[in-house]
């Protein structure tokens, strides 16, 4: 069978795609494996503004029963017993360049109703959906191009190939773009669902419905509520794993802390899931004669923002309309499917990769790092001791500098490798900004030493 | 285990096919995949990597067994179109 586009997974990186085709007059079809979109897909789900900002018309729709606008973010850093030490939160900043992301940080919904939606906008536009298929190789010519694919019962599909088959995409693997990723290129992520009484939920949660949590027990573990209940899970990169990732999660379930909030909001296990979630520091290639790559098969989910679904519709529209070019210029060469690559790196999606490899390097070294963690909260906890009644403020910075001297040997080195090269990377010049700060803490500092009682 | 995980694993009906498959000359005993599967499927079998025969009741398609494995001795695909595990709050 004949098309001019042919998407392999329906979910939001496919279904922006064969929407994107189909509007242009193209020719689209779009493979599922599961009996409907979404129902084999899991993640934490937090849809950013992004996806606000970048697909206005589809989202102003969004009315899904699971969903729960998160506006707060709050980190807890506990000790090694996994008890609670110190806390941060915080709202969306008024820094923020467009309405949405002043407004809230993240969505919270289940995939199984946002995928599924998606795939309406993409059959409303003429696309076809074909699920409960399973798309096993590709199709080759005589010279071992790709120009198409095949499905298990062995029936063949010519087109333009998007792949949006996910992290472990067989077409990719078919197609000899990519054997598998690589050990620090893609995340194992373990999940609990928890299923909660929604009023009790609006209680304590209400729209504070975006928690992590850190402790040397565990690497880090997000925890994100909809109407009815929650996910809390981690994941670790492959190269990183040294214990079985479901026994961390269910420490970090039945430490205090998570454990009386549980029982706080009477919620129950409902459902376990694991899947792959690529992190790369640099996506690899993304193209090749005939055939795309989008979303999580391109490599280009942020998992630290619960972010990969703004990632897979953005790239799988740039895909589509490349494909457009490709049909209207009959070329579907190497050469022509290279400007999909070009157009998703100079767009906000390649900009997400400016500091790809400093970012992926500190998340991993500190926050992830279970050896590491600890010091970063009990930094935390020693600042804020200096607005407490303890003794005076005096003796409390004093102890508050001894401290960091004390661990500075030891954090210092993990800043300067992990963190610092971050900060610089990101703002490069406009660091020059900041020098005229040097001048004002420097005018700032009084003439006189203040006198002190010994 | 905060549950049994056969309560809150959920599977579509029908054959899913044999998706999983341990190639028994090339593993190395190195007991990756034993660590990381998720739902602990794996074992060691006279020395080699095995797949426990009922795996299609827990298995949740991650593929981090494959994935982990860097003696290409465990076989990867999916299970059947419209078969194996439903994540109906994914």
């Amino acid at each position: 069978m004949k098309y001019d586009v042919i998407v392999v997974g329906g979910g939001p990186g496919g279904s922006i795609a064969g929407k994107t085709a189909a509007e242009n007059g193209l020719k689209t079809i779009i493979f599922e494996r599961g009996q409907n979109p979404g129902e084999k897909n899991a993640s934490g789900v937090g849809l950013t503004p992004k996806i606000w900002r970048d697909f206005p018309d589809i989202m102003k729709e969004m009315n899904l029963p699971s969903q729960r606008v998160n506006r707060r973010c709050t980190a807890h850093f506990c000790d090694e017993k996994g008890e609670l030490v110190s806390e941060l939160s915080w709202t969306p900043s008024k820094l923020n360049t467009y309405k949405e992301a002043r407004e809230f940080m993240t969505v919270m919904v289940y995939r199984h109703q946002y995928d599924k939606w998606l795939s309406t906008f993409a059959v409303d536009a003429g696309a076809e959906l074909k699920t409960s298929t399973l798309i096993t190789d590709v199709l080759r010519d005589s010279s071992g191009r790709v120009t198409g694919v095949v499905d298990e019962r062995g029936n063949k599909y010519e087109g333009i190939v998007i792949a949006a088959d996910g992290a472990i995409s067989v077409v990719a693997r078919k197609a000899g773009m990519r054997a598998k990723f690589g050990p620090y290129d893609t995340t194992l992520v373990v999940n609990y669902d928890f299923e909660a009484p929604p009023e009790k939920i609006d209680e304590f949660i209400g729209d504070n419905a975006l928690h992590a949590w850190f402790s040397p027990l565990y690497p880090g573990v997000y925890n994100f509520f909809k109407k009815d209940g929650f996910h809390i899970g981690l994941g670790q990169w492959f190269g990183a794993i040294t214990r079985n990732l479901r026994g961390y999660l269910e420490d970090c379930i039945k430490s205090p802390p998570v454990a009386k909030m549980i029982k706080q909001l009477n919620a129950k296990p409902r459902e376990f899931h694991a899947h792959q979630l690529p992190w790369l520091q640099y996506p690899k290639k993304t193209y090749a004669h005939n055939i795309m790559l989008v979303g999580d098969a391109a490599g280009f989910p942020c998992p630290l923002e619960a972010e990969g679904i703004w990632h897979a519709m953005y790239s799988g529209r740039l895909a589509a309309l490349t494909a457009k070019e490709a049909i209207d210029n009959n070329d579907v060469s190497e050469r022509q499917m290279k400007k999909y690559e070009e157009s998703w790196v100079n767009s906000p999606l390649g900009e997400e990769f400016a500091a790809g490899k400093e970012f992926q390097e500190f998340w991993a070294g500190l926050p992830f790092n279970t050896e590491k963690v600890g010091e970063l909260g009990d930094i935390v906890n020693n600042s804020l001791n200096l607005f407490t009644g303890a003794t005076s403020h005096l003796e409390m910075s004093q102890l508050f500098l001894k401290s960091l001297r004390e661990k500075g040997p030891s954090i210092m080195p993990l800043f300067r490798k992990y963190l610092f090269p971050y900060v610089f990377r990101i703002l490069e010049e406009e660091l020059n900004d900041l020098a005229p700060f040097n001048d004002m803490f420097e005018k700032m500092r009084p003439k006189k030493k203040i006198r002190r009682r010994n | 285990m905060l549950v049994p995980l056969e309560n809150i694993i959920h599977k579509l009906e029908g054959d899913q096919g044999d998706f999983i498959k341990p190639i028994r000359e090339n593993c190395v005993a190195c007991k990756r995949c034993i660590t990381v599967c998720p739902v602990n499927l794996w074992y060691l079998d006279d020395g080699k990597a095995n797949i426990k025969d009922d795996y299609k009741k827990l298995c949740l398609e991650c593929g981090a067994c494959w994935q982990s494995c860097e003696y290409n001795a465990i076989d990867f695909t999916y299970p059947k179109g419209g078969t194996g595990v439903i994540f109906k709050r994914g």
